[in-house]
């Protein structure tokens, strides 16, 4: 009974902080009510037993992403303009896609899956150990180069170039650095 | 808590991403979308895999790390797609994906 009180407050606040992230108008509020989501999700993992991706949710996620997100967000908005700068195009027609996709789904979760099943679980981690080590090893290594992979490109792609020639026509932010 | 529950959480989670990503012309944005579409896909690989394990003593893990993964290539792409907006923003000094319509300036 507690268990299900507590996974329905959890599952609101995700759903909630959520529907903000993609309904806000102030790009910075979507991004920190994206957080809440995030930390939302980390809960529900909690409460089924995957503790290990509870933990891994939290330092990926909230530790990782959001702060490269919000540094996003900072440095490519001006202070003045962040109120107008989450614009929607279309809200009627993707509602109605959105609507569409969320009413199939439900369908097929409330029509198709036996509806006793509970999903408490003991904790597991020490099994994903094991096979990330052995069964999944390949996927493990490739994921390891792949890292190394990302953190040369992302620097790389980032990386401040001055380019003499094209200095005057390459927008505001040129004036801004110098 | 049972897997209908999980799920439905799951598929609202991808029905918001969904209409993140289709209505949003900033690029942030649309990336934050994504993201949230990637949690939900998280949440029913867990679910799923907490469903289908024979019993609580053995139970199956591959939803599991098939989650872990995705974590990885979420952070990942994050962070090449945020090295990318950043690269655009400086030449074209706009995110808005309305305006970015040539390859080169």
């Amino acid at each position: 009974m507690l268990n299900s009180v507590i996974f329905f407050c959890v599952a609101a606040f995700t759903i909630a902080a959520a529907g903000v992230t993609a309904f806000s108008h102030n790009i910075v509020r979507s991004a920190f009510a994206l957080l809440g989501a995030l930390i939302g999700v980390a809960g529900l993992f909690g409460m089924m037993g995957a503790d290990f991706l509870a933990v891994v949710q939290m330092m990926v996620y909230v530790g990782g992403v959001m702060v490269l997100v919000l540094f996003a967000v900072m440095l490519t908005h001006r202070i003045r303009d962040v109120n107008i700068s989450n614009q929607s195009m279309n809200p009627a027609a993707a509602a109605v896609i959105s609507a569409a996709t969320l009413g199939m789904l439900l369908f097929g979760i409330w029509e198709g899956i036996p509806s006793d099943t509970h999903l408490e679980h003991e904790s597991i981690t020490p099994l994903i150990g094991e096979n990330l080590l052995s069964t999944y090893l390949p996927a493990f290594l490739v994921a390891a180069i792949l890292l190394l992979a990302v953190l040369v490109g992302a620097v790389t792609i980032a990386r401040h170039r001055t380019h003499p020639k094209t200095a005057g026509t390459a927008g505001p932010a040129q004036e801004e650095r110098a | 808590m049972t897997v209908q529950s999980v799920l439905t959480v799951a598929a609202v989670l991808f029905s918001l991403g969904l209409y993140c990503v289709l209505t949003r012309k900033n690029a942030v944005s649309i990336l934050m979308g994504v993201e949230l579409i990637l949690n939900a896909a998280n949440l029913n690989f867990v679910a799923f895999s907490n469903f289908v394990g024979p019993s609580v003593a053995e139970p199956e893990v591959a939803g599991h790390v098939f989650a872990v993964m995705i974590i990885v290539l979420a952070a990942a792409e994050a962070a090449i797609a945020l090295a990318i907006i950043l690269a655009i923003f400086r030449r074209m000094g706009t995110v808005e994906v309305d305006n970015l319509n040539q390859l080169r300036e």
